[in-house]
C-alpha cells in the first residue's frame, strides 16, 4: 500500500482525473472531499462489501442444507 | 413486546436490492433458529438470517440520526444477521451490516456499522449463545 501524509487542506490526483481532499482532521475522524467524473461511483469501502454480500446472501442453498443448519443450531440452543 | 414476523417496509430497500421496499419475515418452526426474509414483491428473492444474539450475545448495535428517522423509533427492534451459503465452507453471518426491523412500526432498514467489531463473513458455528435472545 502506498503511504502518504497530507495535512488539512491538502489534496491528491489518482489517475490524473479523480481529486481526493483532506477537508478535516479530527481526533476520531477525516473528512475527504472527492471529485470524480460523472461516471466514477464513489462509494463507502463497507457499503461496497454490503452490496457484494447481500448479492451472495440472495443465493439460498438447498431446503436440505438449510434444515440441516438448522437442527444443527437446535441442537445447541438454550431454547430447545 | 411486538411479534417480529410479518410484512415491513424499508424506506430504502437493501444495499444490491433498492428497489425492493417490503419485506416480509418468517419464522417456520422447521428451520427455527433461522428465519426467512423474502421480498413482498419480487417472488424468490428471499433471505435466510438469524438474530444476532444468537451469535452475539449483547450485540452493540449504532444506529444513527437517520436511521431512526428511518425506523421511527429504535424501541423494541430487532437485529437479524444476513446469511449466505457458499457453495463450500460453512455458512457466514453478515454481522457487520445487520438487518434491524422495528415491529412497532413495522418499518425495516439495513444498518452498516462504519466502526464495527463485527464481521461481514462470519463464520455460522453451532454454538449457543450464553442467554436466549431477547427478541
Amino acid at each position: 500500500m502506498l503511504v502518504i501524509r497530507r495535512r488539512e487542506g491538502e489534496a491528491l490526483l489518482l489517475g490524473g482525473l479523480i481529486e481526493l481532499c483532506v477537508l478535516e482532521i479530527t481526533p476520531s475522524r477525516v473528512t475527504l472531499g472527492v471529485v470524480a467524473p460523472r461516471q466514477v461511483a464513489v462509494v463507502r469501502k463497507e457499503v461496497a462489501l454490503t452490496f457484494e454480500a447481500n448479492r451472495a446472501a440472495s443465493q439460498l442453498p438447498e431446503q436440505g442444507v438449510l434444515g440441516e443448519w438448522a437442527a444443527r443450531l437446535r441442537e445447541r440452543s438454550p431454547e430447545t | 413486546m411486538e411479534e417480529p414476523a410479518g410484512e415491513y417496509e424499508f424506506p430504502e430497500g437493501l444495499p444490491a436490492f433498492e428497489d425492493e421496499k417490503r419485506f416480509r419475515l418468517s419464522t417456520p418452526a422447521s428451520i427455527r433458529p433461522l428465519a426467512l426474509l423474502e421480498s413482498a414483491a419480487t417472488p424468490g428473492l428471499r433471505f435466510v438470517c438469524i438474530l444476532v444474539e444468537w451469535l452475539v450475545p449483547g450485540y452493540q448495535l449504532e444506529l444513527n440520526d437517520a436511521e431512526r428517522v428511518l425506523l421511527a423509533g429504535e424501541d423494541g427492534v430487532c437485529c437479524y444477521a444476513l446469511i449466505t451459503f457458499p457453495k463450500q465452507g460453512a455458512p457466514t453471518a453478515n454481522l457487520r451490516s445487520p438487518v434491524v426491523l422495528n415491529p412497532g412500526t413495522r418499518r425495516g432498514i439495513q444498518s452498516i456499522q462504519s466502526e464495527s467489531r463485527y464481521g461481514l463473513f462470519v463464520p455460522l458455528r453451532d454454538e449457543a449463545p450464553a442467554e436466549g435472545p431477547s427478541c
